[in-house]
């Protein structure tokens, strides 16, 4: 088998379109799903009974199905009660329903593994629950969660590849359709693998580097050795 | 005028119980502390000294009893509603207290610990707080770590921090949780000594430790405590050299040794 | 709108046989991807670079690249090298090659952290280095990763709709095949969610059951 090196000018253009709507889906994605987790989460501290149950429910389903699913019941439902989404607008939205799930659990076990001693002190000072909240111990739980909200962020890029089921233009879809043009898999799927690849790559470069950032109070001995282990066994998993 | 009345003394606490579920561990602390009087708490681990403390400023709320804490009640048994109207945490602005373990808040620089809760709090301008701030850490001996960040910092210089961040709220009233007793060895007197200069300013000072050489020449009164009550107390030569309970006895035998 | 509740209730033998397919592939899937990631964990332990290297960009391109490139993958090259095998099997083995990769780490982790003491004193009765593995330290490890492979067959059981599109008639497919039909997406997709719902209750159900047995001894 020869890699036929014709095909990268020749879908190189449209692989690479593809590649940068799989960015921009993930990006605002991204963001949406980190916006929901700390509704969610907020939901579940600040009111324990009602609000966790229904936190809870949300979470639960989202983390129990499959992602192709959700995206299925979120395009093709929609239509029958009369809301008509786009394919794009339905794989964001999903991926931000989908990631908020997870990223409020996060948040969560983030807070909650911050010492209490830290609020104590802030409280012992006069410092209202609010302040605390937002000045002691969320600045704190950035550092604590990067290392979960990391694997959570890239199984969300990885995720996104099953946007092309719906017809999404990403970069699976892209590639799907050059297939079926030229029946060219083996350069193409290469092409698509690698271009995941090395985005999953740096971002996790760069989120490392964020995490460094967001502990550099913290010396370097104290910095890595067991942010994993305060987790709960379902945020730590790296997973696509 | 009232007011003037009760503020004869910094603490009162009458009757005080606190007990977690079936466990009691306070059983009935009567206790007056005046302004300026520097108390020791001692006695045996899980005596109920720690929680003595806590229940000052209400970081545990009492069973029972009666606490009122610079002239103003901080928790009544008796009128259970009244509780919910206590500013509690105007009160505690007032009282400052320092932990066993130093609390710092590490993603803040020194300054910054000790600036937050006068700017968050007290709602001062943050170059009288930092002014203030660089005041009292000169006093505690730390004013060039001012930028550092609590992780490159000893032990005994966080808890020095610690002291300066909760003196940075003027209090009237100061609680110390075992100050020491994290520490290594070497680290402890430059602590011990920071304690000593405020006692000898006057400062009105709650200590439960089991530094007994401090308690002793630092003290104006020192309170034994054992299985959540007070056993005993008074001046540190009469408790340390003539003992009347048996558990004093046994106590002082198994720390001084 | 109206939910047409005959139409689950008529599709349910047919949903449920679709369930029993996917439950199949990742039942098999786990097991097979199991035993391939301690394969890989001992490989990563050998202390050996020639084959820590392969194994580790092994891993970390299974790991970087998304699960439905990894089935077409599968799929098409057996076909690529003229071997007709059934979407059924491509889609279990592209499932089991994931997962192992996900718990080589787990598993390499999970023989890490049992106390060096184990193995010296399995060896000081003179039991032999294979057995050693085999009766002594590989239960205790099963014990420890038992949560994460209660999460990985999760997992699995999620991503096992993508092989839909490889057409293994998995309960996905079958949900698709009766909204073509019958035009009616909301209540088959809802129960088709339900029903992958329910299984991975079960799952983590028994798990529980199974972690409490297994705490006993420790």
């Amino acid at each position: 088998m020869i890699f036929d090196f014709s095909i990268v000018p020749r879908y190189g253009p449209a692989l690479l379109e593809g590649f940068l709507i799989t960015l921009f889906i993930c990006f605002i994605g991204l963001l949406l799903g980190l916006f929901i987790g700390g509704l969610i989460c907020w939901l579940k501290i600040r009111f324990p009974g009602w609000g966790a149950t229904l936190a809870n429910t949300y979470i639960e389903f989202f983390r129990n199905t499959p992602f192709l699913i959700q995206v299925f019941l979120l395009y093709y439902v929609g239509p029958v009660f009369g809301i008509s989404i786009s394919a794009m607008t339905a794989g964001i939205l999903g991926l931000g329903l989908y990631g908020g799930a997870y990223f409020a659990e996060i948040y969560r076990s983030g807070i909650l593994s911050v010492h209490k001693g830290q609020a104590e002190a802030a409280r012992a000072l006069g410092m209202g629950e609010k302040s605390i909240l937002y000045r002691i111990v969320i600045p704190q739980m950035w550092g604590l969660i990067m290392a979960p909200l990391t694997s959570q962020i890239i199984t969300l890029v990885k995720e996104s590849a099953i946007l092309s089921v719906i017809t999404v233009q990403e970069l699976t879809f892209v590639g799907q359709r050059a297939i079926s043009e030229t029946y060219n898999y083996v350069e193409i799927y290469t092409l698509v693998a690698f271009l995941y690849w090395a985005l999953v790559t740096a971002l996790a470069n760069l989120l490392k580097g964020l995490e460094n950032y967001s502990t550099r109070y913290l010396n370097v001995r104290e910095r890595s050795p067991n942010k994993l282990i305060f987790m709960k066994k379902q945020d730590v998993k790296l997973r696509s | 005028m009232v007011e003037t009345a009760i503020k004869t003394q910094a603490i009162q606490i009458k009757e005080l119980r606190k007990s977690y579920g079936a466990q009691e561990i306070l059983t009935g602390i009567d206790l007056n502390i005046n302004y300026g009087e520097v108390v020791c708490v001692i006695g045996p681990s899980g005596s109920g000294k720690s929680t003595l403390l806590r229940c000052l400023n209400l970081l545990e709320v009492p069973s029972g009893g009666t606490i009122s804490v610079d002239g103003e009640a901080v928790f009544s048994q008796q009128n259970k509603s009244d509780n919910k109207k206590i500013n509690i945490q105007e009160i505690r602005s007032r009282v400052g207290m320092v932990f066993q373990q130093f609390n710092l808040w590490p993603h803040k620089t020194v300054l910054n610990n000790v600036i937050e809760a006068p700017l968050l709090v007290r709602k001062q301008e943050k170059a009288q707080a930092v002014e203030k701030a660089e005041v009292l850490l000169r006093k505690v001996g730390l004013s060039d770590k001012r930028s550092s960040y609590p992780s490159s910092l000893s032990g005994g210089q966080q808890q020095r921090v610690a002291i300066a961040r909760a003196l940075a709220m003027d209090p009237k009233i100061m609680l110390f949780d075992e100050p020491t007793s994290a520490l290594d060895p070497e680290l402890v007197g430059d602590v011990l000594k920071v304690m000593k200069d405020l006692a000898s300013e006057g400062m009105t000072m709650v200590v439960v430790t089991h530094e007994m050489g401090f308690a002793r020449d630092v003290a104006d009164r020192i309170i034994f405590m054992d299985q959540g009550v007070i056993v005993e107390e008074g001046a540190p030569s009469e408790l340390f050299s003539n003992p009347k309970s048996a558990r004093l006895r046994q106590f002082l035998a198994s720390v001084l040794d | 709108m109206d939910i047409n509740v005959d139409l689950i209730i008529d599709s349910l033998p047919i949903l449920l046989k679709g369930a029993l397919v996917t439950l199949q592939m990742s039942l098999l899937a786990i097991v097979i991807g199991t035993i391939s990631g301690l394969v890989l964990a001992v490989f990563l332990l050998s202390g050996k670079k020639t084959l820590i290297v392969p194994t580790r960009i092994f891993i970390n391109l299974l790991r970087g690249i998304p699960f439905i490139i990894q089935i077409f993958i599968v799929y098409f090259s057996f076909s690529n090298f003229g071997l007709e095998i059934p979407a059924f099997t491509s889609g279990v083995i592209a499932m089991a090659l994931n997962t192992a990769a996900f718990q080589a780490d787990i598993i390499r982790a999970g023989i890490e952290s049992i106390p060096k003491g184990q193995h010296e004193a399995a060896f000081a009765l003179g039991i032999s280095k294979r057995q050693t593995m085999i009766r002594i330290l590989i239960p205790q490890v099963f014990v420890k990763i038992l949560p994460s492979i209660t999460n990985e067959l999760i997992t699995l059981l999620k991503n096992s709709s993508l092989v839909s599109v490889i057409a293994v008639v998995d309960l996905t497919r079958v949900g698709q095949q009766i909204v073509s039909t019958s035009y009616r997406p909301a209540e088959i997709y809802i129960a088709v969610a339900l029903l992958y719902f329910l299984m991975n209750l079960a799952i983590s159900q028994g798990s529980r059951y199974l972690e409490r047995k297994a705490a006993a001894y420790r």
